[in-house]
């Protein structure tokens, strides 16, 4: 499975996430398997992204699942229902907070599933 | 040389449990006529191509409506309707396009409505049969899925009507509905017609969508499609109302029809229009074909 470090460097180089980004202060946290990241932000603006262990460590936004899970989600043309982090939450059982600032934050979560699936479709 | 659409449009006051409404509508076309209902939090723009295609205007007179508290027709006047939350329910569902029908003294039309609109198009059928020729669900079902259904609805208004949360995420919400396999302009499409919705009114629609629409399995297979037809279009990518949970619908209607519509999700008409509409116009077909 990809870095999801890799995939927040590029999305941070990326005018619609940075968009939906903004005003954004605290952690973004990302579990895929046994493996997880944990990402800083300030006003909107990335700072870092460091591996972290996989429980969110109070991040207002987080993701955890499996790294079958993750396969599916990123995949080109994801089977149903793993069109999307919410559609996969509900019906295939990945975790994501339940915080206001998941729902804000939704249209940069969305756009960072599509750079991702961007990353494997190009195999960078 | 300048380019226009066929549609046109207008407003027309209806009156629903005692409260006068100036509804906005559009039409194209003329012939049977095919009234369609939008999506929750939505309005009727999302029939613009539908609206635009002559094989099917040349034969029916298609109208698309905007239910009050969305698009073009603004909340009522002479109702302090600020006091109270905006909830949609069944009976007031069903009030609009009927009093629409009786407003613009259409003939047994044929309603055709989408997510709630297509639950809407089961209720139809169920309580209305005398009114419409026939009703087309799309992505309509018995109840909606548990898995939402379950969040209540402080769940709902939480994600859909929360000050600390634009409309934009409204909007993005809608890609867990949407099929992957949709050309990205038209998934932009449906996401901004999601962020234009009026405040707590998309939340309020789902008190229809999830809770006050609930057919039974003896109401459903009580609904006569000798009298109305029933046609069902559920695509393979919906979420709330999968494939199975309108095939489930369907198995009790007796008489009625099912089709799977693949690669397609929860908004077929918008996300897609090309694909979808290789169902549609043979349901149009059969309809006119039993209209003659």
């Amino acid at each position: 499975m990809r870095d999801f470090a890799q995939v927040l460097q590029t999305a941070t180089q990326d005018f619609e996430f940075n968009r939906e980004m903004r005003y954004y202060t605290g952690n973004l946290h990302v579990a895929i398997g046994d493996k997880a990241w944990l990402a800083a932000y300030d006003d909107g603006k990335f700072l870092s992204v460091e591996p972290s262990g996989t429980d969110p460590q109070g991040a207002a936004i987080w993701i955890k699942g499996t790294e079958e899970q993750w396969k599916d989600m990123t995949a080109e043309y994801p089977r149903p229902f793993f069109q999307s982090l919410q559609s996969s939450s509900a019906k295939h059982g990945v975790l994501l907070s339940n915080t206001h600032q998941l729902y804000a934050y939704l249209p940069a979560l969305n756009r960072l599933m599509q750079i991702f699936r961007q990353l494997n479709r190009e195999g960078a | 040389m300048a380019k226009f659409e066929p549609i046109k449009g207008g407003y027309v006051y209806l009156t629903v449990e005692d409260i006068e409404y100036r509804v906005y509508y559009e039409e194209a076309g003329q012939g049977i006529p095919l009234i369609v209902g939008h999506t929750a939090g939505s309005d009727g723009r999302q029939y613009r191509h539908l609206l635009n295609d002559e094989e099917v205007t040349s034969r029916y007179r298609v109208i698309s409506f905007d239910l009050p508290f969305h698009g073009k027709s603004l909340p009522p006047h002479g109702d302090k309707w600020w006091t109270r939350e905006y909830n949609m329910t069944k009976s007031r569902m069903m009030a609009f396009p009927n009093a629409l029908s009786e407003a613009l003294e259409l003939d047994r039309p044929v309603y055709m409505g989408s997510s709630m609109g297509g639950h809407l198009a089961i209720d139809l059928a169920s309580n209305f049969n005398d009114r419409y020729r026939a009703t087309i669900s799309v992505e309509g079902a018995l109840r909606s899925a548990a898995e939402y259904v379950e969040v209540g609805m402080d769940g709902i208004r939480r994600e859909f009507d929360n000050p600390n949360v634009s409309r934009t995420s409204t909007g993005a919400a809608m890609m867990l509905n949407i099929s992957p396999y949709s050309p990205e302009e038209n998934v932009r499409e449906i996401q901004w017609e999601y962020q234009c919705g009026g405040p707590g009114v998309f939340a309020g629609d789902l008190y229809y969508y999830y809770y006050d629409h609930n057919v039974s399995p003896e109401e459903a297979a009580a609904i006569d499609t000798s009298k109305c037809m029933l046609y069902f279009l559920t695509g393979e990518y919906d979420p709330n109302t999968s494939p199975a949970d309108t095939k489930e619908a369907a198995n009790l209607v007796k008489g009625s029809k099912f089709w799977e519509m693949p690669k397609l999700g929860h908004f077929p008409v918008t996300e897609n229009y090309d694909e979808f509409r290789k169902f549609l116009l043979p349901i149009l077909e059969e309809i006119e074909g039993k209209s003659a």
